[in-house]
């Protein structure tokens, strides 16, 4: 009987989630779009890696760590040991492949974000503001204008020999920018590959403003499968950019280590995939900040709350879940 | 009579001036309740949509007394000193308070040292406008302005004695910002306690020596303008050594605020920062989000003997 780790990261756009043992191996790993339902995609990515592990010799998770913008929630479900946000999950993940990794860059669906590392320690990070400008949402929309799949986009950039300029910092005038040039005659080739310069000299003007950007450098998030992008990192940074085949596992790696050495343990099953969790939210009505109140429960039980800016809130929840 | 004072903008750095001075005129003064959502609301609503956050809060707040007083008091504070600018909004709420809700009856006076007007003549005249005895009012504003004066020294020696005391976290931040901001109940109060929550000590940058911050500020950039900035600069001088790291808490879409957070991102170094710009539809979760990770990231420093070395 082998302990293992269950990490669970759920983005707004793929939940992923990865099993490892007490090593830091990858036993079990599952990667699907979290189609606006967290609780659900969790339900299949469990039984995805339940499969997985029935194959593999007897491991037993003891422990599980959840981060993404769900990790709350699904901390909850899951009965979590360890809920931390995406920036220190990736950071440990992503140290567990390179050891000597001193720049992280992550274009995810709606976010993006940039990494330093020092001897192996996260010194500085930065994360995207208000706007979404440059982020995976905004290729796949682009793509959609000049009518490529976004898989493809990539290998148009790379076909480019003169790319033209695209306005990246917003996409609005991206879009503007864009339509112009094909009306003037530009290849379609310069135009893909004008877009990808533009998202990554984009990125390294508003996120990775003012970092010192170091090789090795790791490149991840679904943006990372970009070979286009990937090239104009290379060419604006001067250094090789590094994509792994499992980058994407780095939050959930990252997450499971972090719940592995936090040496809590807990009786996870696999079975908590046949509870009924139902989310609700509520207006709490307590006073005039009127907060909306979220909750889960399962089973038709009260489980956990969040959102209330005092504790009233999850108590008035707590109440009227079990009056339901 | 009873005068209305909306908690929001400088209300947060002279509410002990104010106050007393009101009180010592012999006015009843009523104080709108901390910031909540409906607050922020009906200031979004009354407010047009350029205007900062700030300003919508202005606006929520005086939409709250109103009803509840007879006069609402909303100053024009242009300049303290020659060469020397507030942010425009100062000097525009009373004007935009009055335009926007032209039925409220308002109380005010200037302070704008280019054109000579200071804040003493102005106070007085404005107690005197409203039936208030000469002699009443200078007697007043005396109380007033050494009620103030003892109220930031304790401020600043409370701030300083934290600042400098043994640690009782294993992270101490400081956090920059505008009192408006900082000491506000909805925008600055759940980071503040967030940061708390983690464990983390807080140092806030209004909280300071005022006239040594500005003279510390010019020091850092001679050509910054804003009194206010001035002072948040002069506060990261004084503090920075003291601290493991800076959040900048800036409302959107605040020039100053940007112009300031860009100049220390270029001028300071082997210091981490981040910068939080919020505005009314900021989501918690966000927030959160950075402020876990800013903690983190100091917390492993400090534990692998990073603190304040590694440039970054």
């Amino acid at each position: 009987m082998r302990k293992a780790y269950l990490g669970v990261d759920i983005g707004s756009i793929s939940t992923k989630a990865a099993v490892i043992d007490e090593a830091g191996e990858i036993v079990a790993s599952s990667y699907l779009w979290t189609e606006g339902n967290p609780i659900g995609a969790v339900k299949r990515v469990l039984s995805e890696l339940e499969g997985q592990l029935a194959a593999a010799d007897d491991v037993r998770v003891v422990a599980v760590g959840t981060t993404g913008s769900a990790r709350e929630l699904i901390g909850s479900v899951l009965g979590a040991q360890v809920v931390k946000n995406e920036i220190t999950a990736h950071a440990m993940g992503t140290l567990s492949l390179h050891p000597d990794v001193r720049t992280i860059f992550e274009i995810g669906g709606q976010d993006s974000k940039i990494i330093i590392l020092r001897d192996g320690v996260p010194v500085d990070y930065a994360m995207n503001t208000l706007c979404a400008a440059g982020t995976g949402s905004f290729l796949s929309s682009q793509s959609r204008r000049l009518g490529i799949p976004v898989e493809e986009f990539g290998d148009y950039a790379l076909r480019s020999t003169r790319p033209t300029k695209i306005a990246g910092r917003c996409t609005v005038f991206a879009e503007s920018d864009l339509v112009h040039k094909a009306q003037i005659g530009y290849a379609i080739e310069d135009i893909v590959a004008g877009l990808c310069n533009a998202i990554v000299s984009n990125y390294l003007n508003n996120v990775g403003k003012g970092k010192e950007i170091e090789p090795p450098i790791v490149f991840q998030g679904g943006v990372s499968k970009n070979v286009g992008v990937v090239e104009a990192f290379k060419r604006l940074t001067g250094h090789d950019v590094l994509v792994d085949e499992i980058g994407h596992l780095m939050g959930a790696v990252g997450i499971a280590l972090l719940a592995q050495s936090s040496g809590a343990e807990g009786d996870f099953d696999f079975a908590v995939r046949e509870f009924e969790f139902q989310t609700m939210g509520d207006e709490c009505g307590g006073c005039a900040n009127n907060c909306e109140v979220v909750y889960v429960l399962r089973d038709g039980e009260f489980l956990d709350g969040w959102g209330a800016r005092c504790g009233t809130g999850i108590e008035r929840a707590r109440v009227s879940a079990s009056a339901r | 009579m009873r005068v209305g004072l909306p908690r929001a903008l400088l209300f947060h750095k002279y509410h002990t001036l104010w106050t007393t001075f009101l009180e010592e005129c012999g006015f009843t003064t009523v104080v709108s309740p901390p910031t909540n959502r409906r607050i922020l609301e009906r200031g979004v609503a009354l407010a047009v949509d350029e205007s900062c956050l700030p300003m919508k809060v202005l606006l929520g707040h005086i939409d709250a007394l109103a009803g509840r007083c007879d006069a609402v008091f909303v100053p024009r504070q242009e300049a303290f000193e020659r060469g020397e600018h507030l942010c425009v909004k100062f000097m525009g709420a009373y004007d935009i308070v009055r335009n926007t809700l032209p039925d409220l009856t308002l109380v005010t006076y200037d302070v704008n040292a280019e054109h000579g007007i200071d804040e003493r003549r102005s106070m007085i005249a404005m107690a005197r406008a409203l039936g208030v005895r000469a002699g009443v009012a200078r007697r007043a504003f005396d109380r007033a302005t050494a009620a103030q004066h003892a109220h930031e020294v304790e401020l600043a020696r409370l701030q300083q004695s934290v600042a400098e005391a043994p640690r009782t976290g294993d992270v101490r931040i400081l956090v920059v910002g505008h009192s408006y901001n900082l000491a506000d109940e909805l925008i600055g109060a759940p980071i503040l306690s967030y940061l708390r929550t983690l464990g983390a000590e807080v140092v806030t940058s209004d909280e300071v020596d005022k006239a040594l911050a500005r003279r510390h500020g010019a020091a850092m950039s001679p050509t910054m303008k804003w009194r206010y900035n001035k002072e948040l600069l002069g506060s990261i001088e004084l503090y920075r050594d003291l601290v493991d790291g800076i959040v900048f808490v800036v409302t959107f879409p605040c020039g100053p605020d940007s112009l300031m957070a860009e100049l220390c991102a270029r001028r300071i170094e082997g210091i981490p920062m981040t910068t939080l710009v919020l505005d009314e539809l900021a989501g918690e979760a966000g927030v959160r989000t950075r402020l876990e990770s800013f903690v983190d990231i100091l917390r492993e420093r400090g534990r692998r003997g990073h603190l304040r070395e590694v440039g970054s």
